[in-house]
């Protein structure tokens, strides 16, 4: 991700159970894909 | 969802506007041959703008704005000339590239003509459909693809829908409307008329996965009972970007045609191929055309066969729909993607490219990829979709069951070593 502005790209937002996921297209680097809106920030442990 | 203002750059197709850029550097077809055997002239509508459409004494094919530029009456009352078009007002003359020739009430040494020139652009046959550019020089080629070209008989069922060409575009990738549109309504529909429903419909869907390419999106899905070895998802079939499906089955090859009028019309085709093998067929001048309808006198839409649903699908999600108040899920990705492509293109149209699809090397055929056992259905599938589809409706509907029958039965003998 380039970090540009998506002001000429693209947002499609759609849901997933209670997800909101942001499928994402910027038009300056041609990045495609989903960003999933949080709400918590949270780190899971369960690796541990 | 998206806002007002991404809905509007989607759906407006006009002059001028980013989508009607994008969509005039294509070809559409736009009359048939046949609506000029009676007549050299008529009017046709395309991507909100009015045209006069002609055929020359010598058989070439003119396109020109329909309003002549002196006080703007139809040319398409006007006198075809074997080098273009004369205005039945005044009798202002017009080349193929809209130039104007002749200003007959003007005195021959003006120079009045050389500084008016009509909008214009460029026409050709095709498959038995007149074909026309009205984008900017240079034009591409027009694509010959396989549908168009090869041998075999011919129907076009077409009819005009009352809405955008954009949403019939977006259920192009919405495999799910399969089972429940076709497979459980078409069920629930039966029973309540009495009548049997097609059942290749029915199946689930487990998997479904979407391939840009480079004429549009490959479709792909696995349903319940078949693998990734099975023709729906080994080779799927596409989205022929911007304004077309591919479809077919045993030997049944169809492109479904979605020719934007306006904002709020679209010229919707069946275009179909059939070409069994072993079949035997003779040869055809012309395909045969009807038109298919999708909607009682009483206004409620006919919807006991699968592009009648389909069409109440789409005109009752109104003349443009309203995506700032849609509710997507993650079966809608198709979706997604299909408007990403529109934007990306729009933004290539913008910086000078040439958008997706656009042809320029000179060829003989494009062959698309698309199924052939399609749903695992077999031969059954092809009855089905002739009695079940809008092809219920073509003239020769007898004649095209009689094909694949025939030709079945000669594979089958051909098998058996008979």
């Amino acid at each position: 991700m380039c970090g540009a502005a998506l002001e000429r790209g693209m947002v499609c937002e759609s849901w997933s159970g209670a997800q909101r996921n942001f499928m994402t297209w910027c038009a300056a680097c041609s990045w495609m894909g989903d960003v999933v809106r949080y709400d918590r920030v949270a780190i899971s442990e369960q690796h541990r | 969802m998206l806002t007002v203002e991404q809905n509007e750059e989607l759906t407006r197709v006009g002059p001028g506007r980013p989508m009607g850029d994008l969509l005039r550097r294509y070809w559409y077809p736009i009359a048939f041959e046949q609506d000029f055997d009676a007549t050299p002239s008529k009017t046709v509508r395309l991507l909100g703008e009015d045209w006069t459409l002609y055929k020359t004494p010598s058989g070439r094919y003119g396109i020109i704005a329909e309003h002549c530029p002196h006080r703007r009456a139809s040319l398409t009352y006007g006198v075809v000339h074997p080098d273009g078009i004369r205005c039945g007002y005044h009798g202002w003359k017009f080349g193929f590239d809209g130039q104007c020739l002749e200003q007959p009430a003007e005195t021959e040494s003006s120079n009045f003509r050389d500084r008016v020139r009509a909008k214009a652009g460029r026409a050709e046959p095709l498959g038995g459909m007149v074909w026309v550019y009205v984008g900017p020089e240079p034009a591409p080629l027009l694509p010959r693809f396989d549908v168009y070209v090869l041998d075999g008989v011919r129907d076009i069922g077409y009819t005009t829908l009352p809405c955008n060409w954009l949403q019939i575009m977006e259920n192009a990738v919405d495999p799910h409307h399969v089972e429940w549109l076709h497979g459980y309504y078409f069920e629930f529909l039966g029973q309540i008329g009495g009548f049997e429903a097609p059942k290749s419909f029915q199946k689930k869907h487990v998997k479904v996965a979407f391939d840009e390419f480079e004429f549009g999106i490959i479709k792909r899905r696995v349903l319940e009972g078949h693998s990734d070895e099975d023709d729906d998802w080994k080779i799927g079939h596409p989205l022929v970007f911007p304004y077309c499906m591919r479809v077919g089955g045993m030997w049944v090859d169809q492109m479904q045609i979605r020719v934007p009028i306006d904002d709020t019309h679209t010229w919707k085709l069946f275009y179909t191929l059939h070409h069994p093998e072993a079949g035997t067929w003779e040869r055809q001048d012309r395909p045969v055309v009807y038109e298919f309808p999708w909607r009682r006198d009483d206004g409620t839409l006919i919807t006991d066969y699968v592009e009648g649903q389909d069409i109440m699908a789409w005109v009752s999600q109104g003349p443009i729909v309203d995506r700032s108040t849609e509710h997507l899920g993650r079966s809608d990705a198709g979706v997604a993607l299909l408007r990403k492509l529109f934007k990306e293109n729009m933004q290539l149209v913008r910086d000078g490219g040439d958008p997706l699809g656009t042809v320029r090397t000179p060829h003989e055929i494009i062959e698309l990829p698309c199924e052939r056992d399609k749903f695992g259905a077999g031969t059954a599938f092809t009855d089905q979709w002739i009695k079940g589809g809008s092809m219920r409706y073509a003239p020769i509907r007898d004649e095209l069951l009689a094909l694949h029958r025939d030709a079945a039965q000669a594979r089958a003998r051909a098998a058996a070593g008979g």
